[in-house]
């Protein structure tokens, strides 16, 4: 699984970013990246942004379909975390919130 | 734009329709008659009413997926979900969908309820719903198909069935708590009712989520693997409501897709 380890600080403005993306334009917050905490290993303590190859290219709207690359907030938002370089492959076990009760 | 060439257009069809085309979404004459049909039944079936949340993610787009059939409100897509042609599919670890509505907020006051899914694959343990703690509204598959509509979860519904076709979990008193499932026109492939009494009192505190649970405000994650083409929930429906009811979704889902429900 492929993102960005952030801060949740980090995790939080790039999702409230996107979400604007959506509302500055009239739009419902129809899709985000997401923020999971990292439960376990050395990244323990941070958050977890998927960035895939998949994540990218998610068709959201319009006809033919925008993808989050096609939006022109998408570049600040990636570079607020470090840029596409910056993504690295996480074991998806280590997002596993311990057992609910 | 027109969207039927006929008179008895049903209104909340054609604004369905009309949400998903301006979302993104291509509807073809076939896919408008059969949404037309869909709500025309559940109107004069009695079914319709009974319906907080219905979504049809077939559209290949998140915008119009995210889109309630009911309440034309949307929902959120989070992490990666494929938007596939006829069916959503999570990735087992991040994605899934927030439907941004809190059972009480719809009038789902703790004495009954309905959820469902329309589900492609019998995979893993996928599940949809809420809880918190033991207040639990809840479907999930893990070898069985398995209802959680109680204030404890000592006692539930369950369904030795693959978790495909149109689920349909509804409870209608404290006695009176059925998992139906189908995915052929001729009624029910099999149902399961459990009518052992137990205090009502159905969460609130989160909204509901499809292809993840919501356990008081985190999705449930890792358990999510099969494909969705549709989720809901609502008042519960009596059997001959939910056998209506799960017939007009097969029968839309199918017509709209092209593809046959196993």
């Amino acid at each position: 699984m492929i993102g960005f380890v952030v801060t949740p600080e980090q995790a939080d403005a790039a999702n409230a970013a996107i979400a604007d993306a959506q509302t500055s334009r009239g739009m419902p917050v129809f899709w985000l990246a997401g923020s999971n905490p990292i439960y376990h290993g050395e990244h323990a303590g941070g958050c977890f942004v998927p960035c895939d190859d998949a994540t990218l290219s998610t068709p959201l709207i319009g006809h033919p379909p925008k993808t989050p690359q096609d939006f022109p907030e998408f570049a600040t938002i990636i570079e607020s975390m470090g840029g596409l370089d910056a993504r690295i492959e996480i074991d998806p076990s280590i997002i596993l919130a311990p057992p609910a009760p | 734009m027109r969207f039927f060439p006929w008179n008895n257009t049903d209104p909340d069809a054609a604004a369905y329709i009309a949400a998903v085309v301006a979302g993104g979404g291509t509807v073809s004459g076939t896919q408008q008659a059969a949404i037309n049909t869909f709500y025309r039944t559940g109107k004069s079936d009695g079914w319709y009413s009974s319906l907080k949340r219905l979504y049809l993610p077939i559209w290949g787009v998140a915008a119009p997926n995210a889109i309630c059939m009911t309440s034309l409100t949307s929902g959120t897509f989070v992490g990666t979900v494929t938007q596939g042609a006829g069916f959503v599919q999570g990735d087992n670890s991040t994605g899934y969908f927030n439907t941004g509505t809190a059972l009480h907020s719809v009038g789902l006051n703790g004495k009954q309820g309905m959820i469902g899914v329309l589900s492609l694959d019998d995979l893993g343990t996928d599940n949809t719903g809420c809880f918190t703690g033991a207040t639990r509204m809840l479907l999930t598959n893990g070898g069985a198909i398995t209802s959680q509509m109680v204030l404890n979860t000592t006692t539930t519904a369950v369904l030795s069935a693959s978790f495909t076709g149109v689920i349909v979990a509804s409870r209608l008193s404290a006695t009176s708590h059925t998992v139906y499932r189908r995915s052929t026109a001729s009624g029910f492939e099999s149902s399961a009712e459990n009518t052992v009494t137990e205090a009502l009192n159905l969460p609130n505190l989160a909204p509901w989520f499809a292809g993840a649970a919501n356990s008081n405000g985190t999705p449930l994650r890792g358990t999510v693997t099969g494909r969705q083409g549709a989720y809901f929930f609502g008042d519960g429906l009596t059997t001959a409501q939910a056998t209506a009811y799960s017939l007009a979704l097969k029968n839309l889902w199918e017509v709209s897709t092209g593809l046959t429900l196993a």
